[in-house]
This record gives structure tokens, sequence and C-alpha cells, in this order.
């Protein structure tokens, strides 16, 4: 089997070492390390390595993000898969034309990019709508900025920002009748495109909370494709914690944050601001804050500056959902801390590092 | 950080290689200047003869280390510098001399004897920056010495087996050796630290060092990199270290084991240190365990006939596959301060979907592989498991930092400009532990990257004693930053 896989591997590069097909030498490489993994070793010490890299760690986040994904199609029908692989389609091509372009290795990060944008799209979205979100998203979320590693924005979200402004339609009450019950949306296609409501949407309307936690924990409530299942959504975001593939510190000091600000918020001006388990359990929430606000490029690299971002994520989360015509807010406040990052950043190793320390983590207990 | 469970740990077997036909003693072994060569091609030496000694420059004395004649004096590559170096063919004979004036009631002996003793004997130059005597044997006097710690943590991935190096029949030498340093450095505390996952040897440990009333034992967690004379200073004394000096200017002293044992066999045996214990360790080696070999021979003639068979080279590394430095040249000799020889398989195979593996005998700081969740064995090799990638800022440098720099701000910075705001990220602070390098997911070589900013920041004139020396009382700074110019 693995010989096998060695001479495909040796075959298409050869293929693409030279002549009219050198372009693509970028793809058959990304396909080499994939499939067969390195034979680079240590020169010098260390002689160990982790044995964790780029492609794990993507493939962790993955793994976390299946439970949202296959809930989305339980919900939603398979319609929800079709959007994923044009999702993963169109920004593979945008990565790999980058990777061409300027001669460098295929980066991993849109595997992850790929697969959250449909899963923060409603369930109806046009694939059409889905290709050019996904394409502007890693065009100029991130390929203009220098690609992996430099972006400002998270380009699953430049994507959703620019396809909700561009086609609002889409956005405002197209969310489509869930299937329920039984094999539910495994044997449907799609859904039926009908006017309905979120429950923040609701909320904005009415002031009247029109579901209950239990509700929203199971998904029981219309909303993008990938952030209604919310058990799935913390069971794979305890996975992203507990393997480091993310960050604890932005999920706890967000959705912290949001709980403080919400109650000193309601307590001020309880007609406006939603009761605290219906902010924390409502909208994009606790998927925004366990896999788009903790996405390590776009967020703080200081642990403090992570601490501030996160406190800041949440104020600003319940200000615009309180005092704003958007019924929505966690995209907003994500990309608005975005563009803050690199000042948070410098504040805190400003500060911290004022002068050189002698300072050293307790090691002895 | 935590490294647990690999195999090829030192098993507690103990042999003796036999007297080695031709041995290649360098000038410089541990600590200090490199010496001239008292003899000559032709000399008659015998095992224990110094052939090596300058009271005026900081050094210890250096021993033939076999009976035999001289074969020529010639140079090697000792940590990148040429030193002399004396080859001797041995005439296969096991006798030893003796130093003059050793007695096993060293308690009849003065001070002056002792340190004349431990001196010739050798053993002055085991201590990571050598233990003062009035012959210039380290950089400070014995009277600065305020504290003497001996490591014995194991915090490495291959950990030395504490029943060979402090075992039962060896304690009560250990605790007469401490007795002995204390009596040569008369201001000194001592402490031994160890690994707070063997209770039964602090135990041990506390009730045979009862007698030494200068003495603590302190249980240390075993984290790498706990035994770095940096990390000693505050997990033992909690005090802060003057990072760009050594632990010898604040008046520390730090040794292991073998040499309180070194100090004990001079003064109460009078043998010099021309043999080590050296732990042969690692996934290579067919039976992991010790070897008592004599100082000089080569690493060939150590590992011969003890390495696995198989496709894969094996990588040969000493003391520490973290921060050690490979054997690359394998007739280089053994030197005196060596404690520990690996062999790690130089694995270049391609594993197909690595990334998707379980991976069963994988290290990872994520826990993202089996052997985070279960006590599986894992298994270490030279394999970068990765390609190298952009930064992507996910902080496990930061995390893992023992002295707490971020070492990817540090890398950045570094590619744009060479300058002070280098020095206040704490580029000085880097203590070469190796550890963002191990961790690092997008396989950047951080630490290597920030060696090389700390270079460069010293060749524009860049660093930080102008922060540091105001702030701690620091001793023999002069003859130390000559001994670090040509170290």
């Amino acid at each position: 089997m693995s010989r096998l896989l060695h001479s495909i591997v040796t075959r298409l590069n050869a293929l693409t070492s030279k002549g009219p097909l050198k372009r693509l030498a970028p793809v058959t490489e990304a396909l080499d390390e994939a499939l067969l993994g390195t034979d680079k070793t240590a020169r010098s010490a260390p002689f160990l390595s982790d044995g964790m890299d780029v492609k794990r760690m993507m493939s962790l986040v993955i793994i976390s993000l299946v439970p949202s994904a296959v809930a989305g199609i339980y919900f939603y029908g398979w319609y929800v898969a079709a959007m994923i692989v044009t999702s993963y389609a169109v920004g593979g091509m945008v990565e790999v034309a980058f990777a061409m372009a300027r001669r460098k290795p295929i980066h991993e990060g849109f595997l992850v990019t790929g697969l959250i944008f449909p899963l923060v799209l409603p369930p109806t979205t046009p694939l059409w709508i889905v290709a050019v979100g996904v394409f502007f998203g890693t065009f100029f979320g991130k390929e203009v900025f220098g690609g992996t590693g430099r972006n400002i924005f998270n380009p699953a979200l430049v994507g959703r920002l620019f396809v909700s402004l561009a086609f609002p339609s889409y956005f405002a009450t197209m969310w489509g009748k869930m299937h329920w019950g039984g094999a539910g949306g495994f044997v449907k296609w799609t859904v039926d495109a009908t006017t309905q409501a979120t429950p923040l949407i609701t909320y904005k309307g009415s002031q009247l909370v029109s579901t209950d936690p239990i509700s929203l924990l199971i998904g029981h409530t219309p909303g993008c494709v990938g952030e209604t299942f919310r058990i799935g959504i913390i069971l794979g975001g305890l996975f992203v914690v507990v393997t480091r593939a993310g960050d604890w510190r932005v999920p706890v000091s967000y959705l912290g944050s949001v709980v403080l600000s919400a109650l000193v918020l309601r307590g001020l001006m309880p007609e406006r601001v939603a009761p605290v388990w219906f902010q924390l359990l409502s909208g994009g929430l606790l998927f925004g804050a366990f896999f788009m606000a903790n996405d390590p490029v776009t967020s703080p690299f200081s642990f403090t500056g992570r601490w501030v971002y996160g406190i800041m994520l949440g104020i600003l989360t319940v200000l615009i959902r309180a005092l704003s015509g958007l019924p929505e807010s966690v995209m907003f406040s994500i990309l608005l801390m975005n563009a803050a990052t690199p000042l948070i950043d410098s504040l805190v190793v400003n500060q911290v590092h004022k002068r050189p320390t002698t300072r050293v983590r307790r090691f002895a207990a | 950080m935590r490294f647990r469970h690999y195999a090829g740990q030192p098993q507690p077997d103990v042999e003796t290689l036999g007297v080695p036909r031709r041995v290649v003693v360098p000038m410089l072994q541990g600590y200090g200047l490199p010496l001239e060569p008292l003899v000559e091609p032709g000399d008659r030496v015998y095992a224990g003869q110094i052939i090596g000694r300058d009271d005026a420059t900081v050094s210890s004395p250096v021993h033939a280390t076999v009976n035999g004649e001289v074969a020529q004096v010639t140079c090697i590559l000792v940590g990148g510098r040429e030193v002399s170096a004396v080859v001797i063919d041995s005439d296969g004979t096991d006798s030893r001399g003796k130093l003059e004036g050793a007695r096993p009631d060293w308690h009849s002996l003065g001070a002056e004897q002792l340190e004349e003793l431990l001196y010739s004997s050798g053993a002055t130059g085991l201590a990571r920056e050598g233990i003062p005597t009035r012959f210039r044997s380290a950089v400070i006097s014995p009277e600065s010495v305020r504290h003497v710690i001996v490591a014995q943590v194991g915090a490495d991935v291959f950990k030395p087996d504490p029943a060979v190096l402090l075992g039962d029949d060896v304690l009560p030498a250990f605790a007469a050796g401490l007795a002995i340093l204390g009596r040569v450095l008369p201001k000194a505390g001592f402490h031994v630290a160890v690994s707070d996952e063997e209770p039964a040897l602090v135990r041990r440990l506390t009730s045979s060092l009862a007698g030494n009333t200068n003495t603590t034992v302190h249980a240390l967690k075993p984290r790498y990199p706990q035994e770095f004379s940096e990390m000693l200073v505050r997990s033992v004394l909690s005090e802060d270290f003057p990072f760009g000096f050594s632990s010898a200017n604040v008046g520390v002293v730090i040794m292991d084991a073998q040499a309180v044992l070194a100090a004990w066999a001079a003064v109460v045996e009078g043998r010099p240190v021309i043999e080590r214990l050296i732990a042969l360790a690692g996934p290579g080696f067919q039976n992991p365990g010790y070897l008592r070999v004599r100082v000089g021979c080569s690493f060939e003639q150590v590992i011969v006939g003890r390495l696995k068979a198989g496709d894969l080279k094996q990588k040969i590394v000493l003391d520490s596959i973290l921060s050690g430095p490979s054997v690359e040249d394998l007739a280089r000799p053994v030197d005196r301060t060596a404690a520990m020889i690996i062999a790690l398989p130089d694995d270049h195979r391609r594993l197909p979907f690595a990334f998707a593996r379980p991976g069963l005998h994988s290290e990872s700081f994520s826990r993202g592989f089996v052997p985070a969740w279960l006590p599986l064995k894992k298994v270490a090799n030279t394999n970068r498991h990765g390609e190298e990638r952009p930064c992507i800022q996910c902080g496990w440098c930061a995390r893992t930092c023992p002295v707490r720099i971020i070492p990817q701000l540090i890398y950045r910075q570094a590619r744009r400009n060479i300058d002070e705001t280098l020095v206040r990220y704490g580029t000085f602070n880097c203590i070469d532990c190796n550890l963002c390098t191990v961790v690092c997911p997008s396989k950047i070589p951080l630490a290597s990257h920030i060696a090389d900013a700390k270079t460069k920041l010293l060749e524009v004139g860049c660093d930080n004693s102008s922060c540091i020396v105001p702030r701690f009382d620091l001793k023999g700074i002069e003859d130390y930053k000559g001994v670090k110019s040509i170290r």
C-alpha cells in the first residue's frame, strides 16, 4: 500500500519537476507531504521533535467541527454537504493559485476556513453565494495580506461579512424549516426556504424570548448551519482546548465576559438586554468563541492580550446585541477585535517587556 | 515540560569496560582553560599521573588514564575549538597511581590538604563552574561560595537511574563527600535536588544525610529544564538569576552526584578522576545500562557491539537529546564530564498519513496523540514529524518557555531588525533549553534563531550586562569573562 503510494507520488513529482507542468509543483508537493510524511531529521539539538505539526493541528480542529457539520446535515439535508464541498473546492483553488503564483508550499489553513465558512451560513444559501463568499474571504481576508500567518482578519468571517452585506435578503429571513425527528435530513436533500426568524431576530423585534435552553442546546431553533447544535459545539470546543489546538483563555474570557456584561447591562436596562442564559446560548456566540475568536493567527499571541481580547469581545457582543439595530453581533465583534489585535499585543508586550527581566517560571512545586 | 514513559531508559546494571588499548586525553575536560601537556612522546606514564596542570590559570589538572607510553601529542576539537590532547598507548595493566596524603580518616586532614587532594585529583573540574580552591580551579574563591547544589533530578528525556548513582551502598560515601566539600567551602549551605517522583530516594537521602547539618534535600518536579543552573537557583534557593552570567558569579556551585563521589574518592581513597560511570540510553542500544569507562577512550570503543542492528543509522548524542551535542566523529574521546551517551535512531523514513495516525509512540505538548492519555511507551527518534510552515502564533513556544520569553516574537523581530528591542524582549534570558523548537507545530527552529540573534546582538555591541550588573552582587566577573570568551 505504502509502496503504491510512493510510486504514484514519485511519478507525479517527476511530472511537475520540469516542463510545462512546473507551475503545478506546489500541488504535487503538498500531496507528497500529506500522503507520505516527512523525511527531515534534526541535525542539531534538540534531536526530539513534537509529533504535532500544522497538518495534525488543523485535523484536530476539523475533528472538533464534525459534530456541528453532521448536525447541520441532519437538520438541513445533504445540501449542507454540497455547501461544504463548494467551499472547499473554491477556497482550495484560491489557495493553490496563490501557492503556484508565489512558488511556495500550499498551507493547511484553508482546510479549517473551508469548513467553518459554510457552517456560519444560513442553510438555504445558494451555492454560488457560498462560492463568492469563500473566494472573497480567502482572497481579501488572507492572501492579500501575504497568506497564512499574516492575515489580520479571520478569512471565514471576512467572507461571511461580505456576502451578508452584498446579498442581505438571504440573511434576513430565509432560515428554512429544519428537519426534526427520525432520520431527519439524512434522507433529504434540502429544506423549504420559508420565512422564519432566529430567536435573536425575534427578540430584537418583540423583546420576547421565543425558546428555552434545552431547544437551544440541542439545536431545535433556526439559525446558521453549524451554530445551532450547541452540545456538539461545546464538546468540540472542549476537544480543541484540551488538545491545545486552541487556547483556553479566549473562550473562557469571552463567554465569562458575556455573562458578566449581560448581568450588569440587564440590571441597567432590563427592557433592551436579553437574559444571560439566552445571550449565552443563542446565535453564533458559542461557535464564535470556540472556533473563530480563538483562531491563533488573528487573536493576540500574548496571554494577557488574550484575556483583554476575550473580555472586550464579550462587552462588544452584548452591547451591539442590545443597542444596535443588528440582532446578532458575534461576527462584528470578532472582526472589530481582530483589527485591535496588533494594538493589544504591542501594548501588552511593551508593558511586560519594558526592560529585560529575570523572570522565570516557578518550577519547584 | 515533562518527558515521561520513554523507551530506552538506562537499567541499573553496571558493567566495566576493560582497559582500552589507546586513549586520547584532551587537555580541556570540564570547566577551565585548556592546559599545555607536561609530557612528550616516548614518556612512560601511569594511570593517575598528572599530565597537565597550571596553577596560574583557571583550570584543574588532567591525568593519564592508563599505564603506558605517550604515543603523540596532537590537537583535537573540543566544543568547536582546537585543544591539545595526549595519545597514550596502554600496556594493558590495570594498576593505578594514588594521590599522596589521602586517608580514610579524612577528618584529621586540614582544609588546605583537602583542597590539595580535590584539586590534584581533578575532581574540582567536575562541577559546572568548577569547585573553588586556592588553586584557581574556579573563578571565585572558596569563601565566596554561598550555596552548593547537587542536582540529580532526572528531568530530561532519558533519566539516570537513582539506584546506581545514589544507591544504598553509595550513600555513605555521598554523605562523606558532601561533608568534605563542606570543609573546603566553609560558608556554603548544601542542597541535594532530586525528583519528587522518587519518594523512597528522598527518604533514604534525608535519613543518610541527617548527620550533615548544613545539608537539605529538595524534591523538585522533574520538568525539563529543571537541571539548568538558571532554574535550579530559582527552584532550590528562590533567588533571581543573572541571565548571561554563571551561577558561580552569584556564589552558587552546581554539580552532579558523580562529582561529590569523585571528591570522596580523591580524599578517602586517593583516586584521581580517570574513570567515569556513563549511562547508555536510548532506543538505539540493545541493553541500555551503565558502563564504567576510562576517560579518553573513544566513543567508538564504548558503543561498539552495543547498538541495535537495523537499516537505520543511530545518532549518538552526549548527555541530553534536547540540549546536548551530537557526536559525529566516533573517534572522539569520552571526557571526564560525560554522564550519558544516547543512541537515537536517525529516522528519515517517511510515515504515510502521519497527521492522521493515532501516534502510539509520539510525544506531544498538545495531548494530541494517544500516549498523552494512556501510559504507552514513547519512542524517541530524530524525525521532525512535519514540514516547516509560517508561524501561526499558536503560543506554544511561549507556553512552554521556562524563562517566560516569547520565542516567536524574538524570531520575528530578529528577522526585521537587530536592535535594543530584542534585549528588551529577553533575548539574553534564553537559556538554550530548546523547548520552543521541540514543541513548534510549524517546525521553526526557534531556539537556533534566538541563538543567532544573541550573536548578532553581541556583534553590534548590545548586551544586557548594564541591567544585570547593578542588580546583583556578582563575583569573579573579570575572570569569568576571560574564560567565557575563549570557552
